[in-house]
């Protein structure tokens, strides 16, 4: 392992651990703004993974992150798109890349589901999502699944091979939480919401036969195998929790994420959840566990808030979109140097957001940010 | 809601069928990657 490599990835492990280091690990939550942000149209980028890759380069030659949770591997539609559609809407002209919210699964299927996973998935979730599949299409859509798990790999080699960046995390080893499947992806906002008040035992009866086993498995082969080159050792994105009361994220959530924890302290192993919208009506379920092994990454919270109500979990984000697309070279450093200063240990500095949008970022902003964070001790 | 009635998506033949088309891959190795696909495109 370069030293580099391994300074960069001690800077994460030990700032996760609560303890005083030499400077703040600068992390990046940069998307699609690293597309914008280069000579590539969206298409261009996201059909071409050559492209992709010399993009991704010049980023980090540009902006110098400690690490990166994206390296151009979001939104993989050319394996979509072979199945004849996708749910993802690439509007050039406003530079966005659309989400088309859709329901696939009925109300009544949760037993269905429970049943035989598989065979639910095959018959009934893959024909209402990609209707007039045919044999071929389904091949040449699988033969590009396995491309871009060597693009994946491919990315991740150069950064740690080249660039001595450690990666965030094992695509492997990540954490998900059932709820999110039936939020996301198969019932829809509005059908899961409805699904709470009518269908909520049979839904968590699926989520407990999804998280016995397919999550847990996977998260006690992750800590039993050798994750210490990563940043973190698991990963999960949570945002199906934003419409739920505390009383039913306990029930769908945190009986999940704490026994994921528990395995973590007792493995001594570290967990780094990045908490979409707002998290800080579920703080008080994080205060007891023990210091040192869970990171959350906040969105809409004010971080100094959930540092003060949770001294015990490392924190991450806090520079603000607002501040790098609106806000001048000067500000942005000296808020910058307020969230480290206010922070202290126990704080990994990113940005608040998944950067997606051209007035998420000036390029002036961030690199006198970052500037400013490679060099800067408390 | 719907169903399409194509055939690739028949229980448990047009599954194994599936399996088997992924020739690119060891036998042993078709039916998890199958899986790991069919769950990475269902939740896309």
């Amino acid at each position: 392992m370069h030293e580099i490599y391994k300074e960069k990835r001690d800077l994460f492990r030990d700032t996760t651990a609560l303890k005083k280091t030499k400077r703040t690990p600068n992390l990046s939550n940069f998307y699609t703004w690293k597309i914008l942000d280069s000579e590539f149209s969206l298409k261009e980028a996201m059909y071409d993974y050559d492209k992709m890759e010399t993009l991704t380069r010049e980023f980090h030659n540009r902006y110098q992150f400690d690490a990166y949770i994206d390296l151009g591997v979001r939104n993989p539609i050319r394996i979509t798109d072979l199945l004849g559609s996708g749910y993802h809407e690439i509007d050039e002209k406003n530079e966005t890349i659309n989400y088309v919210d859709h329901v696939v699964m009925e109300p009544e299927e949760y037993p269905e589901m429970l049943k035989n996973m598989k065979k639910f998935y095959w018959t009934k979730i893959f024909p209402r999502k990609y209707p007039n599949v045919t044999a071929e299409m389904l091949k040449n859509s699988a033969m590009e699944f396995a491309q871009f798990g060597q693009f994946t790999q491919r990315m991740t080699e150069i950064f740690v091979q080249e660039y001595h960046c450690p990666a965030v995390f094992n695509v492997n080893s990540v954490a998900l939480i059932p709820f999110e499947t039936f939020h996301n992806s198969f019932r829809g906002i509005k059908g899961i919401s409805m699904d709470l008040r009518r269908h909520g035992d049979e839904l968590l009866d699926v989520s407990d036969m999804m998280f016995e086993t397919i999550t847990y498995p996977k998260i006690v082969t992750a800590f039993d195998s050798d994750t210490s080159s990563y940043v973190c050792d698991t990963y999960t994105a949570l945002l199906g929790y934003a419409i739920l009361s505390p009383k039913q994220f306990e029930k769908y959530y945190w009986t999940y994420l704490k026994k994921i924890i528990d395995l973590a302290v007792e493995k001594n192993k570290t967990f780094f959840i990045f908490c979409e919208n707002t998290m800080m009506r579920f703080a008080d379920f994080f205060q007891d566990i023990p210091a040192g092994h869970v990171v959350l990454h906040l969105e809409d919270d004010d971080i100094f808030e959930v540092r003060k109500r949770l001294p015990n979990v490392c924190v991450a984000g806090g520079m603000t979109t607002e501040l790098l697309g609106r806000g001048t070279p000067k500000e942005c450093v000296d808020y910058a140097k307020h969230l480290i200063d206010e922070l202290g240990d126990g704080y990994i500095f990113t940005q608040n957001k998944m950067m997606s949008f051209r007035n998420d970022c000036k390029r002036g902003n961030l690199i006198a940010v970052n500037d400013f964070v490679r060099e800067y001790t408390r | 809601m719907q169903d399409n009635p194509i055939t690739i998506n028949t229980w448990p033949e047009g599954w194994e069928e599936a399996c088997k088309s992924l020739d690119f891959l060891p036998e042993e190795m078709r039916e998890g990657f199958m899986m790991a696909f069919l769950e990475f495109v269902l939740t896309m």
